[in-house]
């Protein structure tokens, strides 16, 4: 497993590194402590919400309603935080509630209706920002208070709150997915679904953990969401989902299903966070962004096919080869 | 199989005429011809928009680069339309760009064998950006009178020249699904596509006039979206991106691949305008609409997996209470 | 100990949408012995194993005695728990994950809601181990060939301490060398007391390694014997319910004419210098064992593996054969291996299924003619007798039988000049077993050339002219039908 990972990882480092060093050397601003530090704080959200979709590609399911889950938490969020007995704490509660009951509205959905999962998240993200907007009337949460609206840019020993916050979220994901039976049932119901309900996982429940993770993640990032804007619009994050999944699939998780890491998933992140930071650098115009991101998209997904099929075509004929030769390779 | 199909048209079509007997109930004015007129046209442009979805869901596809292709396609009329002063040529370069850009998936799609909705997650970044590099972001509304023709004129003065063109097109490529070989190839792709290889059927070249055919419907529905708001911009489509793959499965057309049909489409398309028409006429607020097109595609979808729900609830009873 | 039999099963049905897949079957398996389960394809023996397994919970009045004790199996977790493993035919395991995760997977002792990787791999190389495999635990699975990842399972199986272990077809994708292998594990198993219940339609196997045998015909259970009783053409007989004897037909007029030639074909890892020619009226079987490149072979012919050297000459003309749809051109047609998975499109009408192939001929001004249309697909229902007449039925709802002939109907609809049968009677109940031969017999005798691929030597002895035998990716042999005899094919099979 590690090997093929490094492999894959290794590419990706690789790709981010070449386009770093080519920024670098056309515009020095980049290569600043200041700038690095502001291409990880502008794209936390981004990465936090990046790693549970990483676990939803992972059963090759599918989230487009996390732009409109982030609106909606980020709202109530916003609007728990305007009212007089609220701390920090309540605030985070509430975030991760309505995240988690979200997803788990997905989930439940998905797993116990089986719908496929593109359609019920077409459908639930009208769903949430129809709601949201029919509750707000379209009006934007404003003149949040400081305690929530400072804790983006406050550190602790240092470091900044939000990276924290992200540090945290890698950290459990990580240990889910690598040292819990329920994580590493995700990717055995990614990687063959029939054999997973087969030696016993409850593929339902795996994937209405996944959605309500995917939630939970969600709920986290409006917390942020808020904090770092200030003023929140009932629109926040419509058509975020693409950016998400963009992240995810350039960081090398399979539409198939069964692979993708949370290292790659970062890679991605930063890859695309290191796009944008450098092209407003070097005054690209902003309207080249798309070309460029989506180009990246392309070209990412395209090799990684033709990879694959090269691998599969080698390993084919070996096998062939060993069968031929009559010989037990065990 | 077969029978599932028609349940599914069944309970949709049960659905719509039920909505269509509230709508009619809760405002007055939504029974009458002209208002029914209109409901059709405005449905027309997310409705061609899903024609092409449709075909290409079936082959076990998706596109999400349609919206962006619609609104590259409005940008790439307005300039050639600046350059030339010639609205024919500007409009047939509209067109081939949206054809080329069908192509541009197909060849992703189908030679190099991209999953389609992470080809078409990157293209429609990348249309959308060189629309606005062409258009440097900017909306251009500098069209000759006659362009409005196509979206806001009629013919015998009562039947929206949009709707026509809709019908037009839905009976087409309904021709084209059932009566054609390339029809049959499409369902047969899209029900085993490796029995389809097998048995003769180039799979590449059926996926490349599929998407070309999706890439085609977006450029007419841009075409007719611009023509209607007089104006070109990038981002023109993007709304009716998740619409039509939500009206798309709400006509029954199966997700995975190898069902649906034009009519359920259309019904699909249908009961999104008659919500949104209808909601309009009493008075709701806009904001209901994206709500209510949400509960729609979700009650119906429940409905049509009940079977597997009460399948369920009976084993859970049956091995834990029994 | 409780009990002679390890696992007793009374009146077990089940019902798929209203068929019958098992009808009051009974199954006893004593401790510690080889258990053989045969049946035809469709007899029900792989509901009845996943019955077993806990994958499919059976009608209402089913007995399940393990240990003597009456029991419910509730899931497949739950079969394990009470000392059922199953190693399915496809393997079913996670290509994904690495090797110890593959066997510990499910297993309470160490998969449990903290993982503990040292103890993880710890057991899966204890399994390993007794499989006697050297492979590293941390691999990925999808690394290993098809015959390890059967080991994989293997070891799994064994890893759960369990007293029966279900293996299901186990040898379908080994070599022979890798089967050794397998007969050598069984028998540590039943050194040590562990029943095994094995799956399998190869007689050779069955009396090889199991001690007693079940026959199951039509979801039925008919009888249970001990093998040393009980001679093999019995056996058949109680598989098929009557006497079975392929008939074997002649060819009316083989002329001299070459309808095909295949001129020192190579494709690396595949195939090496293979050439052969067929002759109008003639049918050319080819055997050999699984692996030896038969299905490649035919794959190459019909453009869905590229040769690296050598041609392919039609009726005296070398022709340049780049995929399915330029074979199909050149009237080359091909009945897969895997009719649901290569065959057919289940969910699309017979009509539909005959006539994919030939959608171009029958246009008219570019939309299908549907007269033309259910003119061919009656014409080749009526030819063929499928069953039911319905050429509105989706073909997933027909029988195998039926099915397979459907697919016959699909490519003798394009006129055909050569047609490749590969396995064409695989999953087909007797009756319809002879008629296909029947077919393909008239369709040599009105001068189309027949290419019959089959691992069943009686069906090769039966319908081939001529046969070749391959090993290891080489023709070896080539006989005559007269002077043939099985035990000459086999071993020519064997490489001997």
């Amino acid at each position: 497993m590690r090997n093929w990972l490094k492999k894959r990882e290794f590419v990706m480092l690789m790709m981010l590194v070449v386009i770093s060093l080519g920024i670098s050397l056309i515009t020095p601003a980049f290569l600043t402590p200041s700038n690095l530090l502001s291409i990880v704080m502008n794209n936390i959200i981004l990465a936090i919400m990046a790693m549970g979709m990483t676990l939803v590609v992972v059963t090759s399911g599918i989230d487009v309603s996390v732009g409109s889950q982030l609106g909606f938490a980020a709202i109530f969020v916003g609007l728990v935080a305007l009212l007089p007995t609220a701390n920090i704490f309540i605030v985070l509660a509430v975030g991760l509630v309505c995240g988690v009951l979200l997803g788990i509205f997905n989930g439940i959905l998905i797993a116990g209706a089986e719908i496929p999962a593109i359609v019920v998240t077409v459908g639930t993200m009208n769903v949430f920002r129809g709601s949201l907007l029919l509750y707000t009337n379209g009006k934007w949460v404003t003149s949040l208070p400081a305690w929530y609206t400072s804790m983006y840019n406050s550190s602790v020993l240092g470091v900044p709150i939000p990276i924290i916050i992200f540090a945290v979220v890698v950290a459990v994901t990580y240990y889910l997915i690598q040292y819990t039976r329920l994580g590493r049932s995700v990717y055995a119901l990614g990687g063959n679904p029939v054999a997973a309900s087969r030696v016993g996982i409850n593929t339902d429940k795996v994937l209405l953990f996944v959605f309500a993770y995917m939630g939970a993640l969600t709920g986290i990032a409006s917390i942020l969401y808020g904090a770092q804007l200030a003023t929140i619009d009932p629109n926040a994050g419509t058509s975020f989902e693409l950016t998400v999944i963009s992240a995810v699939v350039i960081g090398g998780a399979s539409a198939l299903g069964g692979s993708g890491s949370l290292l790659g998933t970062c890679i991605g992140v930063l890859i695309l966070g290191v796009l944008q930071n450098g092209m407003i650098l070097m005054r690209v115009e902003p309207y080249w962004q798309d070309v460029v991101m989506g180009l990246i998209l392309i070209i990412a997904v395209s090799v990684d096919v033709l990879n694959n099929r090269k691998k599969e075509a080698q390993k084919k004929t070996i096998d062939v080869a060993k069968a031929i030769k009559g010989g037990v390779s065990a | 199989m077969i029978k599932v199909k028609r349940s599914h048209e069944l309970i949709l079509l049960i659905f719509f005429l039920a909505l269509m007997t509230i709508m009619s109930i809760l405002a007055p004015s939504f029974l009458t011809v002209n208002n029914l007129l209109s409901v059709t046209q405005q449905m027309s442009e997310l409705g061609i928009l899903a024609l092409g979805v449709t075909v290409i869901i079936i082959t076990s596809g998706i596109d999400l680069s349609v919206g962006s292709i619609a609104g590259l396609t409005t940008i790439v009329i307005a300039t050639m339309y600046g350059m030339t002063h010639n609205l024919a040529v500007a409009v047939i370069a509209g067109l081939v760009a949206g054809i080329l850009c069908g192509a541009f998936n197909g060849v992703l799609i189908a030679k190099i064998g991209v999953p389609p909705i992470l080809a078409t997650l990157g293209t429609m970044t990348f249309f959308r950006g060189i629309a606005l590099v062409i258009s440097k972001g900017n909306a251009i509304s500098d069209f000759p009178e006659s362009y409005y023709f196509i979206g806001q004129g009629y013919i015998f003065d009562t039947l929206p020249v949009q709707t026509v063109i809709f019908v037009i097109l839905a009976l087409i490529t309904a021709f084209l699904l059932s009566k054609t070989p390339w029809g049959r190839r499409v369902y047969s792709v899209g029900n085993n596509p490796v029995a389809a290889v097998f048995s003769g059927v180039k799979l590449d070249k059926v996926l490349l006039y599929v998407y070309i055919f999706g890439g085609l419907m977006a450029a007419i529905s841009g075409w007719i979206i611009s023509s209607r708001v007089s104006t070109a911009r990038a981002d023109l489509g993007a709304v009716y991106l998740m619409q039509s793959i939500a009206a798309t499965v709400l006509g029954g057309t199966n997700i995975a691949g190898g069902s649906g049909t034009i009519i359920g489409t259309v019904i699909g398309v249908s009961v999104f305008a008659v919500l949104g028409n209808g909601l309009n006429l009493m008075g709701v607020s806009p904001f209901a609409q994206n709500l209510l097109m949400g509960v729609a595609l979700i009650l119906v979808l429940l409905i049509n997996n009940m079977s597997i729900i009460k399948n369920k609830i009976v084993l859970f009873i049956k091995l834990n209470f029994k | 100990m409780a009990s002679e039999y390890i696992v007793n099963l009374k009146h077990i049905s089940k019902t798929f949408g209203g068929i019958k897949a098992l009808n009051d079957v009974s199954l006893d398996i004593k401790r510690g012995e080889v258990h053989a389960l045969v049946g035809e394809n469709g007899a029900g023996k792989s509901t009845l194993i996943k019955v077993l397994a806990g994958v499919h919970f059976p009608d209402d009045g089913a007995e399940i005695y393990i240990d003597g004790e009456r029991t419910v199996i509730k899931n497949p977790m739950d079969a394990i728990r009470k000392g059922i493993s199953v190693i399915y035919q496809d393997i079913s395991l996670f290509p994904n994950l690495t090797i110890a995760e593959n066997i510990c997977i499910g297993n309470d002792t160490v998969w449990k809601k903290h993982l503990n990787w040292a103890e993880i791999n710890a057991l899966a190389e204890q399994a390993l181990a007794k499989v006697g495999a050297k492979i590293d635990p941390a691999m990925l699975l999808k690394d290993l060939n098809l015959a390890s990842q059967q080991i994989v399972a293997i070891a799994r199986a064994i890893s759960f301490n369990s007293s029966l272990i279900i293996m299901d077809e186990p040898t379908s994708s080994l070599s022979a060398g890798e089967v050794e292998t397998l007969y050598k594990i069984i028998e540590t198993l039943r050194n040590e007391n562990i029943a095994v219940l094995f799956i399998s339609h190869k007689f050779d196997e069955i009396y090889r390694v199991a001690s007693r045998v079940t026959v199951l015909r039509d979801g039925r259970y008919i009888s249970s014997h001990d093998l040393a009783a009980v001679e093999r053409q019995e056996l058949i007989r109680l598989m098929v319910g009557r006497n079975v004897e392929y008939l074997t037909m002649k060819a009316e007029r083989i002329s001299e004419q070459q309808i095909l030639k295949v001129n020192r074909l190579c494709k690396e890892g595949n195939f090496y210098n293979i050439s052969f020619e067929l002759r109008k009226g003639e049918i050319v079987g080819i055997t050999g064992l699984v692996g030896s490149g038969r299905s490649e072979i035919a794959k190459a012919i019909f453009g869905l593996n590229i040769p690296d050297s050598g041609e392919i000459i039609l009726e005296g003309q070398p022709i340049v054969i780049k995929s399915a749809a330029d074979a199909v051109k050149h009237g080359i047609s091909y009945i897969p291996e895997n009719r649901q998975l290569e065959g057919l499109l289940a969910k699309n009408s017979v009509c539909q299924n005959m006539t994919l192939a030939v959608l171009d001929e029958i246009c008219k001004y570019g939309c299908i003619d549907t007269k033309k249309e259910t003119a061919i697909a009656r014409e080749y229902t009526e030819k063929l007798d499928v069953r039911p007449r319905d050429i509105d039925k989706p073909v997933g709802q027909l029988s195998g039988g039926n099915q397979q002939k459907v697919v016959l109907g699909k490519w003798l609809a394009t006129n055909p000049k050569i047609l490749i049968a590969d396995e064409p009677t695989s999953g087909v109940d007797i009756g319809a077993k002879i008629e296909i031969h029947k077919t393909l017999r008239q369709l040599a005798n009105k001068g189309i050339g027949v290419v019959v691929i089959s691992s069943e030597l009686p069906e090769i002895l039966a319908v081939s002219d001529r046969i070749l035998i391959m090993h290891r990716g080489n023709i070896v042999s080539a006989m005559n039908k007269e002077g043939a005899t099985q035990e000459a094919i086999l071993a020519k099979a064997l490489g001997a």
